[in-house]
């Protein structure tokens, strides 16, 4: 980290208007700039693990993913109550033989036909540049690009939806969220209520102010190393399959949205209230009316042939087989976190009312039949999200594992409860895999982190279990310290399910035929050896 | 005959050993370093009118034998007890009660609980321990902006050097208007966040501590997820992040007096320590090793802060018995007997081994409202079963206290949350 503390006259060229945005501010141009760089440079590499079922050749041990990343941060003490941080992140994803197998089958064909350059191009350089404005004890801004984590758990988006998440970074595997958000120009502001121990926020989304493709999460529908089994390379956003559309009025990304959060403390327990107009975290297809696509492709049908699916809202796509949309939702959240003297544990809830929450459905539709389950159309339902979380220090693993401290174990509960569910709907998870939706599915993890020789030597196992509909994962690894700047990783992702779609191309019956293939489905085949060396400065 | 020989060898034993202890006796003088190379000359020496060796505890001279240790002797000064503070500590006499059913103290408002403790009161050691804990010469709010938590390998030397800001505010026993702020339930909070590296930047802690027996209330934020989670009360007695000391292990002891299960006198004596330390130890602006690290010696096992001054301290020593789940199974704490401090502390294992010796430099400032505190300069934790330390050293021209228009509110949850953009 390099610390510079400077005496600058803020002689730039724009001083003038430095200074009106100071006098504006109320405040007075400090003296003396405070200014911190800090960041990183890392490189990061991933091998397949197993044979990846689209493509001819074996994709054992063959690097899927050869990235490297630069992380370069600003935080500037501008004035007594007004401070800017800036933070960007440089990528470069290099390509290499199995990027290229995917590209050929047509990974990114709707772009470049280049998976690397996608992967380059997809994070933000510019993650966060924001002013924070201290008014007085009571108000306080933070304008700009910046990340807002709401609710209590880091792994289940139940209420932290202030963001999509951008999950083509490393899929579910990231532990850092703040690398997975995208970013948002925000207007944030905070009321402190130290008589009630709370504070009040308000944030403001100016929709035009940001990316249309901020909304919502992104996911690997591009056909690239994180796409589900069987559709690597398969590239869903060609205008003949179903493009993204954030200009569909019930998920127009130009529209501005709002949140609100009440957080403080209450017989020691921390809580928080909040209210939050945003996005549905995953896209949904809302599916053309018609066969139309069928034509284009030299399959012969009369134009206008019933698909047999409903358009959402009566808004027809703007793709020939339909569109991808991210429908608008309302969000009302209540966290709690406590103590327990008892238990010596920390004991964490979280619930999450979502009204509208947006699902596909169907397998009957003429398009489901060809693309996947999912293609009938969309269906609207209010949704219940809850975890409970349990923090526990395990003093034992000093003496059974010699950890140097008592090691950190931490187990989640997650549900999902669908509010007025009809099984006969066969709401689907995720377009193009058949497990059907259940009322309520649960999701276990857990987290067991260990520590020796003073933090340089850290293993962690992450792993999850997805009660409902099977399948889970388990993640091992080892966190290195070398001196003070470098540090080293090693993890190995591993994955495993009860049902997987097979390796049937898109637009074969087979796609219409499978009922059993959930979350950790989509992983099939898709284990993983990661490393990342990285250098701080 | 053979009587009389034996007599006049006895005699000449005696003036020999007479004469050998006035020559061995001589006073040495001001910063003579006491080092392995000359403890068995100068150990019978005195400095102060007291014998070197006799104010080396056991494990003291242990480690100037062994681990590199050197101690510069300066004279020893007074260290000014501020006027407010008597005043409190006096009004606690007769007032002040240390409840044997709860062990905790009642009718304290500020200043030390039991300034005139009697060693012939069976609750003298406990009581001494309160002393420490609710009545230390640290003002009402105390800053550290700058600091490290230094990881040092006895063989490889600094591997970590995280620079962290540190803030404590007392919420009751205030010297400077009002002794107690809110209902009176907290007795003070601390803030605690990480600078540097980059890796640890916004990493940070806030501690809400209880004037009753209760665990602390913790958090911490997480800047990789943007997130506090709250943390378990059972922390007191666990490892600050990968260091070598525990949560109880800040400035030797920090816990409730009444979590641990007992404390016994063990005696008064004197020993080498420093009450007037030289500062800065550290300067993080410097990047020669020499100016960065003014304190520390550049030599295995690294972790020696030998560039200081050691004065004689007449202390107290108590041994504190840790609960069941303690890793330790007892602290010994040498107290300074004119004012609370500690400036030494040995922590043994639960099979009575030794296993970690704690060292606390300290300096007397004046503060910024007038008030004469006493800060850290720095301090050790050494892990002799793992030769492995943590030093903590301050940029003390950095440090405050009681700045004006300092409030609570700015230790707070909200505070640690900004810190951790």
């Amino acid at each position: 980290m390099i610390d510079t503390k400077r005496n600058i006259a803020l002689r730039v060229s724009g001083a003038a208007s430095v200074a009106a945005l100071f006098a504006a501010l109320g405040s007075t141009p400090a003296q003396a700039v405070e200014t911190k760089f800090y960041g990183d440079v890392s490189v990061a590499m991933s091998l397949n693990m197993k044979d990846v079922i689209e493509t001819k050749d074996d994709d054992k041990y063959k690097i899927s993913m050869l990235r490297a990343t630069s992380h370069l941060n600003m935080d500037a003490n501008l004035t007594e109550g007004l401070s800017f941080v800036g933070k960007v992140r440089l990528v470069r994803d290099f390509p290499n033989s199995y990027l290229t197998d995917l590209e050929r089958l047509g990974g990114d064909s709707a772009g470049h036909s280049n998976l690397a350059r996608l992967y380059t191009g997809t994070p933000n350089y510019l993650r966060e540049a924001y002013f924070d404005w201290k008014l007085n004890d009571r108000l306080q801004f933070r304008i700009g690009k910046q990340q807002v984590a709401w609710g209590e758990t880091d792994f289940f988006q139940a209420m932290d939806m202030v963001h999509g998440y951008d999950f083509t970074w490393r899929s579910i595997l990231e532990p850092a969220n703040e690398e997975l958000r995208k970013p948002l120009f925000l207007i944030n502001t905070t009321v402190m209520v130290p008589e009630l121990d709370g504070k009040a926020q308000l944030l403001l989304r100016p929709g035009k102010a940001n990316r249309k493709d901020a909304v919502g999460n992104t996911i690997d529908l591009f056909g690239g190393r994180w796409a589900g089994q069987p559709y690597k390379g398969v590239d869903f956003r060609v205008p003949l399959v179903t493009p993204y559309n954030y200009s569909n009025p019930e998920g127009d990304a130009e529209d501005t949205t709002w949140g609100v959060r009440w957080s403080g403390s209450l017989m020691e327990i921390n809580y928080s209230l909040s209210y939050l107009k945003t996005y549905n975290p995953f896209p949904v297809v809302n599916p053309a009316a018609n066969m139309d696509f069928l034509t284009l492709i030299g399959v012969p049908v009369p134009a206008g042939t019933p698909s047999g699916s409903e358009q959402f809202k009566g808004r027809t796509p703007i793709g020939v087989s339909g569109e991808l949309i991210y429908p608008k939702i309302d969000l009302f959240g209540l966290t709690a976190s406590g103590y327990s003297s008892t238990a010596d544990a920390v004991f964490s809830g979280e619930l999450a009312y979502i009204r509208d929450y947006a699902y596909n459905f169907g397998y009957i539709s003429g398009l489901s039949g060809v693309f996947g389950p999912g293609f009938d159309g969309i269906r609207q339902k209010n949704v219940v999200k809850s975890m409970v979380r349990m923090d526990k220090n395990l003093a034992f693993t000093q003496s059974v594992l010699g950890t140097e401290k008592p090691a950190f174990f931490s187990v989640q509960l997650f549900d999902t409860w669908i509010r007025g569910f009809k099984s006969s709907e066969n709401l689907v998870q995720a377009v193009g895999f058949g497990q059907a939706s259940k009322k309520h599915s649960s999701l276990l993890t857990t987290i067991l982190g260990l520590s020796y020789a003073n933090g340089t030597v850290v293993p962690e196992l992450v792993a999850g279990w997805y009660m409902t509909y099977g399948g889970g994962f388990a993640v091992p690894s080892v966190s290195l310290q070398f001196g003070k700047d470098w540090r080293f990783k090693v993890e190995y992702d591993h994955f495993w399910n009860t049902g997987s779609r097979p390796a049937t191309p898109p637009g074969a019956n087979a796609a219409n035929t499978e009922r059993d293939t959930s979350f950790f489905g989509y992983f099939n085949n898709n284990d993983q050896l990661y490393m990342k060396l990285t250098y701080q400065f | 005959m053979y009587a009389s020989r034996k007599t006049k060898q006895t005699l000449l034993a005696i003036v020999f050993g007479l004469t050998s202890a006035f020559v061995w006796a001589a006073e040495v003088p001001e910063g003579t370093v006491v080092s392995a190379a000359n403890l068995d000359q100068i150990k019978n020496d005195t400095f102060e009118g007291k014998t070197v060796g006799s104010m080396l505890t056991e494990k003291m001279e242990w480690r100037i034998r062994n681990s590199g240790w050197k101690l510069p002797l300066a004279r020893s000064k007074e260290i000014v007890l501020d006027p407010k503070w008597v005043k409190a500590s006096q009004a606690n006499v007769g007032r002040a009660k240390l409840n044997p059913q709860t062990r905790q103290v009642e009718g304290w408002e500020a200043g030390e609980p039991f300034p005139n403790v009697d060693p012939k009161d069976p609750q003298f050691a406990e009581k001494l321990v309160w002393n420490w804990s609710l009545g230390q010469l640290r003002g009402d709010v105390a800053i550290a902006p700058i600091w490290t938590q230094m990881l040092i390998d006895s063989k490889k030397g600094i591997h970590a050097e995280p620079i962290a800001n540190f803030t404590r505010y007392s919420m009751k026993g205030r010297l400077g208007g009002k002794a107690t702020e809110g209902d009176g339930k907290e007795l003070g909070r601390q803030l605690l966040y990480f600078m540097e590296p980059a890796d640890m930047k916004g990493l940070g802690t806030f501690a809400i501590q209880y004037d009753s027996a209760q665990v602390n209330d913790s958090w911490v934020y997480i800047p990789a997820v943007r997130r506090v989670r709250r943390l378990s009360g059972g922390a007191w007695m666990d490892p600050i992040g990968s260091s070598d000391q525990l949560n109880d292990d800040l400035e030797i002891f920090n816990a409730r007096p009444s979590w641990y299960t007992g404390y016994k006198y063990l005696g008064k004596r004197w020993v080498l320590a420093v009450a007037n330390s030289k500062n800065p130890l550290w300067n993080p602006k410097a990047k020669d090793y020499a100016g960065r690290y003014i304190g520390l010696e550049n030599a295995a096992p690294y972790w020696n802060m030998n560039n200081d001054r050691f004065e004689p301290r007449e202390v107290y020593v108590v041994e504190a018995t840790t609960p069941n789940e303690h890793p330790y199974s007892k602290k010994v704490l040498y107290m300074d007997v004119k004012y609370p401090r500690i400036y030494y502390g040995e922590a043994y294992n639960r099979k009575g081994e030794f296993w970690k010796f704690m060292e606390f430099h300290s300096f007397q400032a004046k503060a910024d409202d007038g008030f004469m505190d006493v800060r850290t300069s720095g301090g050790a934790i050494i892990d002799f079963l793992r030769n492995h330390a943590t030093v903590f050293l301050v940029d003390t021209p950095s440090w405050k206290t009681n700045p004006a228009n300092f409030k609570a509110s700015d230790v707070s949850l909200n505070v640690l949350e900004a810190a951790g953009r």
